[in-house]
């Protein structure tokens, strides 16, 4: 997955603010309550960490973001709603859909 | 008597919710009043709804004091909680407020008779839909309206990434609360939000069916149970797909992602980026968003594609890119990018070289300039110029088991790190690679100035140090090149090649001194090796290990005449070594920096005490130092010399390698030595012989086969071999098996040995997309090509093998050759890679009628032997014309069946044999035998 998805930071982000971004989010995926979403998180980290990472995660990049292009909308939605949970009215709404149908 | 009384009950009963259903309170109240008599626990619920729809039914009608008077009945027969509604629902009614009365919070209140699932249910609306008596100041609702409260505000702190704030705010909800089930969901939400996946789980899975934070969970379910990347094709389920889109707002576009998962995984990649860029616009995108990923996705996707599939896109996005659909400085960024990093390496490295340019300057378009940026992707570059040549000189390639050392393109992987280097004088990882293309083209003058730069523009850096370093002993500037090499092991003690290579210089720079006849200088450097040895006995580093370092200073001490240090020397080393022949082999393979002393004599010599007794454990000692110097010194003859000294032995010693484990190790040590190939080929008939289906065993006796094969027929055989090494993890023949694939050029990974890979380079079937044709485009639409039918629209494939192809088509060349006419006929005395060119090329023109022949010869490459194209044309004529040949010169005849599909390979009549490898040179004992 897009390692700026994972750490939910701009494609523009500084070295301080991914590094931050990275912190703040391990400290709830520590490796003993989360092994694999720490995994994930430390490798997002590792391929934009700096300067040079970021450069060459957008030349070389080919890793798969999903299966399907439905899988990776899927995928994008996991890494997404976790970092942005909905706002309540966006969240009652969908809740009253999902209960009418 | 019971059933008799049972009978009017039920029927009163039915009547009575019949009443109660049509509103008719007042009857339904005077029938349950009866029933309640007989069964209170059981009627007295109903009893109480029809009092309360009679209450307010008179209040709608003004009648309050008669309301009052129910109410009053009403007080006596409900519980203190039911009372509360009930007077709620009174007091909302008698305010005017007509939709109050009904207020779920009122309902809920006041419906006794409801179930626990339609309970439920009204606290989901009041959560949902609020309610109008939400309020903590009216004393009857008090309980509810204090979870309502909190459950309302546990949904809001969760909105707001307060998820300890809404867990403390769902805390004092009870057990038994009507709203405990939306505390599950809360819960579940602050698991999910803070990524455990499996807790948030727990809790959706829990919650009760048919409400709605249960309906409301199930995309959240779904998105929890996403498998991990690695964890297979997953179909996604189809039911909850709306539910999640509708969580990115996007639910409007349920349609168009489903339709074009559905034509991508039915391999119609290019319809499905098609539908994708007509239908959502601002497609492919570079966002951090989901367009941006399904952009990601589309492109990345390629080089994971099969070779036909990959190739097929690529295609179809060149004319996408460029045609008259390029829209974006995005797509045709994205397109380049790809092009270069998946297509491998082309016969034009200018190509490659121009679409880069052209991925470097739209990432400038949308980026702006970036010289950091610029300087990784010319780094990339010139790793790409610099990788060794896959590019075979026939569509055969070159046979199993050669390499070519030669660079893909040496002077453009010089430019381009060059240019690396310069746009940013920080990136080291250019200066290395650099450095590493200067070593490997043996360019000594560049490699020494480069290391210079190297080392003023990174002082402190250890991988300089270490180049510097090994400059430095390249030039014999010993001093200098311990410095550097010191200065790296302060930085980091723990890398192993530092004291290796500060141990050879060391060992060179005492070799020096001595050889100035300055021994005491030469000892005291040789002493300076001592905190660098290794002291355990068993350590397979022979330039660290004690014994190693003993034999060194013997042969350094014989070199400069001091025979008793030197025999004292030896015998530490004889007492240090695992067994006495390894000292004296180890003395006469010339280690690094040791001269070859005639008159130096180590007795017991080795070949009399391997005659004695030599064992496998010995063997394997003996091979490991020659693999240990080879690897220090690859171009040391003296090591294929001694290779070959010891190939007798290791023959006597063969029918002790039973193992397999004995079997590939031996293997592995000896393969880089020519001198003991018959060793190995032995090894490899073992290996089959205990396991014939054993990958290992087949890639080696792959390697060993010196004979051209068609790359795809090989390709075919890889595949089915590492599917076996894969399956059995057999770890090795996985790497060599992949080593093998990685020289086969991508194009010919498939179905197309054809060296030339368009033949019709006008472009009569590149696709230019008509937006009317957009929404049947399919794939395959690309397939079609002039050689294979209509001539439709699309990209050319390459038309099949022909049958002559697959047969001895070296003897049919001579057969042919025979026939001609003296003025067309082709080279008499070919080597074999013309051969070959001159047969695939008749393979392509012989699909052409004989008008097309002239105009497909002019576009074949420059690369062609000159006048061969002119030559097959005049052939195929005459070959045509005199009906000779014809199922080579006439498109879609077949040679007659052969035995399993394959004709069998006759000797070859007249045809050059295959070049081999030149035999090791002749090892001469006599004049080998330094001792």
């Amino acid at each position: 997955m897009n390692p700026y998805i994972v750490l939910d930071v701009p494609l523009d982000a500084e070295d301080k603010q991914i590094r931050r971004a990275y912190l703040e989010a391990i400290k709830v995926a520590t490796p003993e309550a989360d092994p694999r979403r720490f995994q994930t998180l430390n490798k997002a980290y590792q391929s934009i960490k700096d300067k040079p990472a970021r450069c060459k995660y957008s030349i070389t990049d080919t890793s798969l973001p999903g299966q399907s292009p439905m899988d990776a909308v899927l995928r994008f939605a996991q890494n997404h709603l976790v970092n942005h949970p909905l706002p309540l009215n966006t969240l009652l709404e969908h809740l009253k859909k999902c209960a009418k149908s | 008597m019971a059933l008799q009384e049972s009978i009017p009950t039920a029927e009163i009963e039915r009547r009575a919710k019949d009443f109660l259903a049509q509103g008719k309170f007042r009857k339904a109240r005077d029938e349950f009043k009866v029933l309640s008599k007989l069964d209170k626990a059981r009627y007295l619920p109903f009893l109480i709804e029809a009092n309360k729809g009679l209450m307010l039914e008179m209040l709608s009608k003004g009648l309050k004091s008669e309301a009052e008077q129910v109410l009053s009945y009403l007080k006596t027969i409900t519980t203190p909680e039911q009372w509360k509604g009930i007077q709620l629902s009174f007091a909302c009614a008698c305010a005017g407020d007509s939709d109050a009365a009904a207020d779920p919070l009122a309902l809920l209140v006041s419906n006794v008779s409801a179930d626990a699932s339609q309970r439920r249910n009204l606290a989901d609306k009041i959560i949902l839909g609020g309610s109008a008596r939400l309020s903590p100041d009216l004393p009857a609702s008090e309980g509810l309206c204090r979870d309502a409260m909190a459950v309302r505000k546990g949904l809001e702190a969760i909105s707001s990434r307060d998820f300890t704030g809404a867990l403390d705010a769902i805390r004092p909800l009870a057990h038994d609360s009507v709203f405990s089930h939306w505390k599950l969901f809360i819960k579940g939400l602050a698991a999910f939000h803070t990524g455990d996946f499996q807790k948030a789980n727990r809790f959706f899975e829990a919650l009760p069916p048919h409400t709605a934070p249960c309906a409301g969970a199930r995309p959240y379910v779904h998105l929890g149970s996403l498998p991990d990347a690695t964890g297979g094709v997953r179909k996604a389920d189809a039911a909850q797909i709306p539910g999640v889109l509708s969580l990115l707002g996007i639910g409007h576009l349920k349609d168009t992602l489903i339709e074009a998962d559905g034509k991508w995984m039915a391999r119609h990649h290019a319809a499905a980026f098609q539908l994708l860029k007509v239908r959502l616009g601002d497609f492919p995108s570079e966002g951090n968003d989901w367009k941006g990923v399904l952009s990601q996705f589309c492109f990345n996707s390629i080089p994971h594609m099969s070779h036909d599939e990959g190739g097929r896109m690529m295609r179809w996005l060149e004319d996408a890119a460029y045609g008259r659909q390029a829209r974006s400085a995005v797509e045709r960024m994205m397109f380049a990018r790809m092009s270069c990093l998946c297509w491998g390496q082309r016969e034009d490295p200018s190509e490659t070289l121009d679409l880069w340019a052209e991925f470097i300057e739209m990432h400038g378009r949308i980026h702006g300039n970036d010289p950091i940026w610029t300087s990784e992707a010319y780094l990339w570059l010139g790793g790409h110029f610099a990788e060794a040549d896959r590019g075979g000189a026939t569509p055969f390639g070159l046979p199993f088991g050669r390499r070519r050392d030669s660079m893909y393109d040496a002077e453009r992987a010089i430019e381009s790190l060059e240019k690396s280097a310069e746009l940013n004088p920080a990136n080291l990882e250019a200066h290395l690679a650099l450095c590493g293309v200067f070593k490997k083209l043996k360019r000594k003058a560049d490699l020494n100035r480069w290391r210079d730069v190297m080392s003023g523009r990174f002082p402190g850096e250890k991988s300089v140090l270490i180049e510097a370093g090994c400059g430095c002993i390249d030039r014999r500037a010993y001093v200098k090149g311990i410095e550097y090499l010191e200065r790296a092991m302060h930085l980091d003690r723990l890398d192993a090649r530092i004291p290796n290579l500060l141990i050879k210089a060391r060992l060179f720079q005492a070799r020096q001194y001595a050889a100035k006849g300055n021994i005491d200088k030469a000892r005291l450097t040789m002493g300076d090796c001592e905190e660098l040895l290794i002291a355990t006995p068993g350590s397979r580093n022979y330039l660290r290990a004690r014994w190693v370092f003993h034999v060194q200073e013997a042969l350094l001490e014989a070199d400069t005449g001091n025979k008793a240090e030197s025999q004292a020397a030896l015998d530490l080393a004889f007492q240090h070594s695992p067994f006495p022949a390894a000292v004296s082999f180890f003395a006469e393979a010339n280690p690094p920096g040791a001269s070859s002393p005639k008159w130096f004599k180590v007795k017991p010599e080795w070949r009399a005490l391997l005659s004695e007794n030599f064992t496998v454990a010995q063997a394997f000692v003996l091979l490991e130092i020659l693999y240990f110097l080879r690897e220090e010194n690859p171009e040391a003859e003296a090591l294929e010399i001694m290779a070959g000294l010891l190939e007798p032995f290791l023959k006597k010693l063969q029918p002790a390698f039973q193992a397999r484990a004995d079997l590939v190790r031996l293997m592995g040590l000896i393969e880089d030595f020519q001198s003991l190939d018959k060793i190995l080929g032995e090894c490899v008939s073992q290996g089959r012989k205990l396991d014939p289906g054993d990958p290992l065993f087949q890639i080696y006796d792959l390697r060993r086969h010196d004979q051209v094969q068609p790359y795809n027929v090989v390709f075919d055989e890889l595949q089915k071999m590492l599917a076996v090494a894969q399956r059995r993890q057999d770890e090795k023949a996985i790497r060599l098996i992949q080593e093998e694939i990685q020289e086969i050029p991508p194009r010919a990974r498939h179905t197309n040995p054809y060296p030339y890979p368009d033949p019709d380079p006008q472009g009569v079937a590149s696709p230019v997309l008509d937006p009317s044709d957009q929404e049947d485009l399919e794939d395959d639409d690309f397939e079609d090509g002039p050689f294979n039918g209509n001539g439709a629209k699309g990209s050319l494939s390459m038309p099949p093998l022909p049958p002559f192809l697959q047969g001895d088509f070296l003897s049919l060349y001579f057969e042919m050759n025979a026939t001609l006419p003296a003025q067309i006929k082709l080279p008499e005395e070919p080597g074999i890679e013309m051969i070959v060119i001159a047969m695939t090329t008749l393979g392509t023109l012989c699909h052409l009628p004989d008008e097309g022949l002239e105009k497909a010869a002019a576009s074949l490459p420059a690369t062609m032997p000159a006048g061969l194209p002119l030559k097959l044309v005049k052939a195929i004529r005459f070959w045509r014309s005199t009906g000779q040949f014809g199922h080579v010169v006439n498109p879609g005849s077949t040679l007659p069946p052969a035995k399993n599909g394959v004709p069998p390979r006759k000797p070859l009549k007249g045809a050059k044999e295959p070049p081999k490898a030149n035999p090791p040179p002749a090892a001469d004992p006599n004049q080998l035998n330094l001792f």
